[in-house]
């Protein structure tokens, strides 16, 4: 009878360990890239390569606060766009236009300045609440040895419904491929190399894949591209006015 | 066999991307670069983002359209050629992370215009002069301030500055510090308690005194304009309450609320106001709502609609479009919609279609606009719209029609040629 429940128990439980197992994974790849105890700031660069009219150039400076779960991202250049600011507290994005010098809000701007980025590229990873683990495979990727995770979204707040990860034994996230509910390849994106800032990690370079998105030349589908380029990372303490709309006006141009 | 390869063919011709897709980001991972240590030297700071050397630009637009339409009492169309110039220039230093002086200024030709105005959705509304005078304007202000961060805690701003309160897209009542742009003020904004706030004192005789005949302009406390806003966010929502009080046009309360539904942007905002006269009240207390959806549709980088609808339910009756608060409210038979939508569809083309309607209930007058607007050419955008404005000769939309000829159908096309120089 012991043997019975025990077994029961373990039929029962088990799928329940393996999610309490799948949320310490994500929680793992969430904290190295995630500053809960400093504030971050960095320069990114991001150049929008679309096959039907070139390269567009953006360089914008993030600022994080991710134990608020705030962050703010203010561009810099080109001169036409900058001052243009994002700033997001809790759930509410706040988009700042200098040029009329007004703040909207809004859910529908989660793209970033016409890219083929999100804001939320730039800002806290939270897989753990986003996120679990369906499967569970192991993956070469190039040099790497990876452990590729498929995610299925837990809630409809997300970008992309389903994801799979490939992750590497420093739990860092080298590539992922970001999926519609019915299954079809959205973007792809690729991280190959890190910078160490104080004990967590960001991205060098990014490239992010629209898979949807291109122009066929010469036989060839070429598709929509975006290169993301850190720079500058920081941990010092930033002032609370920079997460602030005031910060925005005082940067507009 | 010859199904096959037709299938194949098939194939072929509607999945491009999966056949003839480039090389893959695997490749990125054959020799990736190293992981490495970031530079502790190498760091975005305050000072290297809020420190520059004093900056010039310059901005030249010229303009020439064409209009030619439809009165009610003339048969035969009339013709308008009309032409303008917009000179802009200024200058922008940040001597320290706490100060900043900023200065833009503008000639344009004809001299009523101020140039600054370019409204996609609505490419007629901004076009057309309702004065016949053709000469230059003076020099004058767009924008002149002075920024100062006191202790990283509080952001002034004194001067002239464009800025805009306000939740309505459309119809926006609440933007009580309009008046700032063409006056000078002094504005604080902090945050308090998690909320961003704000406030405003304005000085402004000449906005102010357009409102009412009664005002006597003094140099005194009692000619400025005061508005406060704070603004927070909770949860899934964001709100905020604002005012405005001058002691001879009224004072002005508002509050909204706004949230995200399914990917739609959805704001309420409520307005009252009541006129004063020498700080006592004058009036009944006016009330006013402004309901308002937005939506994107379509994924990637390029939505292939946008479009916003609002609705707005006022007492102030047909006045509802001045500045001035009128002293009796007439209960709320003033309903007014307007929806605009931008499409993307033609994004490969540099063309942007576009739709605005605007439409009072009351009186059942308005304008709807088709326009298309095209960048083909570097510098140069071309627009051309189709307006019909309808509704009795004492309807706001026909009485507000810009046009000096009071054509009812429009065609309207312009082309501009605009370039920006920064050094």
């Amino acid at each position: 009878m012991k043997v019975l429940g025990a077994l029961l128990f373990f039929v029962l439980s088990s799928p329940l360990v393996f999610a309490a197992e799948g949320t310490a994974i994500l929680k793992k790849i969430d904290e190295q890239v995630t500053f809960l105890e400093t504030d971050y700031s960095a320069q990114v660069v991001v150049v929008q390569d679309k096959p039907e009219s070139g390269k567009t150039s953006t360089t914008v400076a993030v600022f994080r606060r991710d134990r608020e779960t705030k962050y703010l991202l203010l561009v810099m250049a080109p001169d036409s766009e900058k001052g243009k600011g994002y700033l997001k507290v809790g759930n509410n994005l706040w988009l700042y236009d200098p040029s009329a010098r007004r703040f909207t809000v809004t859910s529908a701007k989660d793209r970033f300045q016409n890219s083929n980025a999100r804001n939320s590229d730039f800002t806290r990873s939270t897989l753990a609440t986003d996120y679990k683990i369906a499967s569970t495979r192991t993956d070469k990727l190039g040099k790497f040895q990876t452990t590729v995770y498929d995610l299925e979204a837990i809630h409809d707040e997300v970008a992309f419904p389903k994801t799979r990860i490939w992750v590497t034994e420093d739990n860092l996230v080298r590539k992922s491929e970001d999926y519609s509910l019915s299954g079809q390849l959205l973007r792809t994106t690729a991280i190959p190399s890190y910078q160490k800032v104080g004990t967590r990690y960001v991205p060098i370079s990014v490239l992010i894949v629209d898979e949807l998105r291109g122009k066929t030349v010469n036989g060839v589908f070429l598709h929509e591209k975006t290169q993301i380029t850190v720079t500058k990372p920081s941990l010092d303490p930033l002032p609370d006015l920079v997460f602030t709309q005031a910060y925005l006006e005082k940067m507009g141009r | 066999m010859k199904y096959s390869a037709l299938f194949a063919l098939l194939f072929c011709l509607v999945c491009p991307a999966a056949v003839f897709a480039e090389n893959s980001v695997d490749e990125l991972f054959e020799d990736p670069a190293p992981d490495t240590v970031a530079d502790p030297d190498s760091k975005l700071t305050q000072d290297s983002l809020t420190k520059e050397n004093i900056r010039f630009f310059e901005s030249v637009r010229a303009e020439g359209y064409f209009l030619t339409g439809w009165t009610r009492e003339h048969p035969k169309p009339k013709h308008s050629p009309y032409n303008a110039l917009n000179f802009s220039f200024g200058t922008d230093a940040r001597l320290d992370k706490n100060i900043r002086a900023y200065a833009s200024f503008f000639i344009t030709y004809p001299s009523f215009r101020d140039g600054t105005s370019d409204n996609i959705t609505n490419p007629y509304q901004d076009l057309l002069p309702t004065d016949p005078t053709l000469s230059f304007s003076n020099v004058d202000v767009k924008e002149m301030f002075l920024d100062y961060t006191l202790g990283d805690l509080v952001f002034i701003r004194v001067g002239r500055e464009a800025l805009t309160w306000g939740q309505g897209r459309i119809f926006n009542p609440a933007n009580f510090v309009g008046a700032l742009a063409k006056g000078i003020g002094l504005k604080a904004t902090t945050t308090f308690l998690g909320l961003d706030v704000s406030l405003v004192a304005m000085k402004n005789d000449g906005y102010f005194k357009l409102e009412t005949d009664s005002i006597v302009d003094k140099a005194g406390i009692d000619t400025l304009g005061w508005s406060a806003k704070a603004e927070g966010s909770w949860l899934f929502f964001t709100g905020g309450v604002s005012g405005f009080h001058h002691p001879n046009l009224g004072d002005k309360g508002e509050g909204y609320l706004k949230t995200s539904l399914a990917g739609f942007d959805l704001f309420g905002e409520a307005l009252i106001e009541r006129k004063l006269v020498d700080s006592k009240p004058a009036g009944a207390p006016i009330p006013t709502a402004v309901f308002g959806v937005y939506r994107e549709l379509g994924p990637g980088s390029n939505p292939w609609l946008q479009a916003q609808v609002e609705t707005m339910v006022s007492a102030r009756g047909e006045s509802s479009a001045a500045r001035s608060i009128p002293e009796v409210a007439r209960g709320w038979d003033s309903l007014s919609l307007g929806i605009g939508a931008t499409s993307g569809l033609l994004n490969f083309l540099k063309t942007k279609p576009s739709v605005s309607w605007l439409h009072s209930f009351q009186d059942r007058s308005g304008q709807l606009i088709f326009g298309f607007s095209n960048t083909t050419f570097p510098h140069i955008d071309l627009t051309a719209g189709v307006v019909w404005v309808y509704g009795p000769e004492d309807g706001r939309y026909v009485t507000g029609n810009p046009d000096p000829l009071n054509r009812r159908l429009i065609l309207s096309f312009r082309a501009i040629f605009a370039f920006d120089i920064n050094s």
